[in-house]
């Protein structure tokens, strides 16, 4: 029973951040969601004194309220400060990231998380962590609380799809056509700000990263229709997460580790197999 | 040399816009007439680009204002259509040509519903009109680049607006892919359409348009291109750029105007 908690809890946090990572991907801000996966460690620690509690509501706030700090950051530094987009990434998460390093350290007293559990997770406690309403087992929490997030996700793009390919695609087109840009990418940093919060106490900030950016791009690399590659890329993240287990189990590893070193793996076939440009049909040309 | 017309389908009042205190466009200020093709030319940053943008909302101006049918453009938006430079956007995007033309059809208020038949009527009807219906599914990857050209005006068609503003259509397509394109703009004027394209071929502007707006940071001319098409503004909007104004003085023997003036 535990094995088939910690595989659905990795396949729902690939699953989340497989969409949300497709259009991160074409968007060309892969590494924004990189740095709003660290970056809402801040607000979780804030939220944590205040309410004592992981996975509470305010602690979702505070996280998505860093999380569009970070990407507001991110554009004043980049725009009004000219600094190229990459070396305003990287001082805005390391400097946010490293102010909740700080809460832990100076509040390690009062706060039940510490630096290793917010890089790394721990998906095999997940099973240990039940939710009880009026004594009946439900089944671990993160469980429930990344279904919930997951169903917000495919809700938003079943009823936004429209406004994020167009915003996403041409910007400057849906500007022209009264569509807001800002709108859309705020809803979307928003989610991906929520996803690392519902995530990182399984997997880790680290792993939210490889789930978010490594299926999609392999989806990517396979296929030519955006809703193809959504599906492709879930599919993929799913895998990494059953294989990934199996993985850990055979050689009694870390199981995050070993779920995102199978997303490695994955990309490292597509590079080489894809029918478009893999090196297997770039080498059948040449010949 | 600045001709006003009554009623103007557009009208740029005393419009400036500046990047970092550097101005691109310098208190610009003309009308453009309906139903007519209308040529915008210019050196290499000269504004050209800033000032459509302007039009379109997508640059602030520092002063002067833009009326579009005498309205603020967002009263007016779904009355005009812009086509961005080509390589403004990643033609990578997992798209089909279908696809990206239906974005055409994208406004406000059917953001978040589904697309209705007459969406899908339409976007085929324009695809068919820049002759790319073999080409439908097809991903924008894999077309030339006249053909993705192709795609941006099938686009903008597929928003039948009444004024369409074009950021350099011809760059980097075939002499084919040209003909065909101006003879859809000319169509489209022939329905009583105003298209504005940003255009670098001075040779074939007299032929293509029948206004034309000089500009060079400020506006040097805007008028009927039988009264604009000379010398005197050609040198003011190109400078002192030797190599250029013989070519533009060969020019002018080919055109139909007669140069009065021989110095």
């Amino acid at each position: 029973m535990d094995a088939f908690w910690i595989i659905l809890t990795g396949s729902l946090v690939a699953t989340c951040c497989a969409l949300l990572g497709c259009f991160l991907l074409l968007r060309k801000m892969t590494m924004v969601g990189d740095a709003i996966s660290h970056a809402v460690l801040p607000g979780i620690v804030l939220a944590y004194l205040v309410t004592a509690s992981r996975a509470s509501f305010p602690m979702l706030v505070g996280a998505a309220i860093f999380g569009v700090i970070t990407t507001i950051l991110i554009e004043l530094l980049s725009k009004k400060g000219k600094l190229q987009e990459d070396a305003a990434i990287g001082v805005s998460f390391t400097w946010l990231f490293s102010i909740g390093v700080i809460l832990i350290s100076v509040f390690a007293g009062q706060v039940d998380l510490d630096q290793d559990c917010v890089l790394y997770g721990e998906i095999a406690y997940v099973p240990l962590d039940t939710l009880y309403i009026g004594g009946n087992n439900l089944g671990p929490e993160p469980v429930w609380l990344l279904a919930i997030n997951l169903l917000i996700i495919i809700v938003f793009i079943l009823i936004g799809y429209k406004g994020l390919v167009v915003t996403s695609f041409d910007p400057i087109l849906a500007t022209s056509l009264g569509i807001s840009t800002v709108f859309w990418h705020y809803s979307l940093m928003s989610l991906v700000s929520l996803t690392t919060v519902f995530s990182f106490e399984s997997v880790g900030a680290i792993m939210v990263v490889a789930f978010l950016i490594g299926p999609p791009a392999v989806a990517y690399l396979l296929t030519e229709d955006l809703k193809t590659m959504l599906f492709l890329s879930v599919i993929f993240g799913i895998g990494a997460a059953l294989g990934g287990y199996f993985l850990a189990v055979a050689i009694d590893a870390s199981i995050a580790g070993a779920m995102a070193s199978v997303i490695g793996v994955e990309f490292i076939f597509a590079f080489i197999f894809n029918p478009r440009n893999g090196i297997l049909k770039r080498k059948k040309l040449a010949a | 040399m600045i001709s006003h017309v009554d009623n103007p389908v557009l009208e740029l009042h005393n419009l400036t816009v500046t990047y970092e205190n550097k101005p691109a466009v310098w208190n610009v200020d003309y009308t453009i007439p309906e139903g007519n093709l209308i040529g915008i030319v210019g050196p290499n940053g000269s504004g050209k680009t800033t000032m459509l943008k302007a039009v379109m909302g997508l640059e602030k101006p520092s002063s002067g204002y833009v009326k579009v049918f005498g309205n603020d453009l967002d009263k007016v938006r779904d009355k005009v259509a812009y086509v961005p430079q080509r390589g403004s956007v990643d033609w990578d995007f997992p798209t089909s040509v279908y696809d990206a033309v239906l974005m055409g059809r994208y406004t406000k208020q059917n953001l978040f519903k589904r697309t209705s038949k007459r969406d899908r009527e339409i976007t085929n009807d324009c695809i068919k009109k820049v002759q790319l219906e073999n080409f439908s599914k097809r991903q924008i990857s894999q077309l030339s680049g006249g053909q993705q050209q192709r795609v941006f005006i099938a686009r903008a068609l597929a928003q039948e607006a009444e004024l369409y503003l074009l950021d350099e259509p011809f760059a980097g397509v075939d002499a084919a892919t040209e003909n065909a394109i101006i003879s859809l703009l000319q169509e489209m004027k022939a329905e009583g359409k105003t298209i504005m394209v940003v255009h670098h071929d001075l040779q074939t502007a007299p032929k293509y348009f029948d206004w034309l707006v000089m500009m060079n940071t400020r506006l040097i001319a805007s008028g009927k291109i039988s009264d604009v098409f000379n010398q005197e503004l050609l040198n003011q909007t190109y400078g002192g750029r030797l190599n250029i104004l013989t070519q533009v003085g060969e020019l002018l023997k080919q055109t139909s105007h007669p140069i009065r003036e021989k110095k």
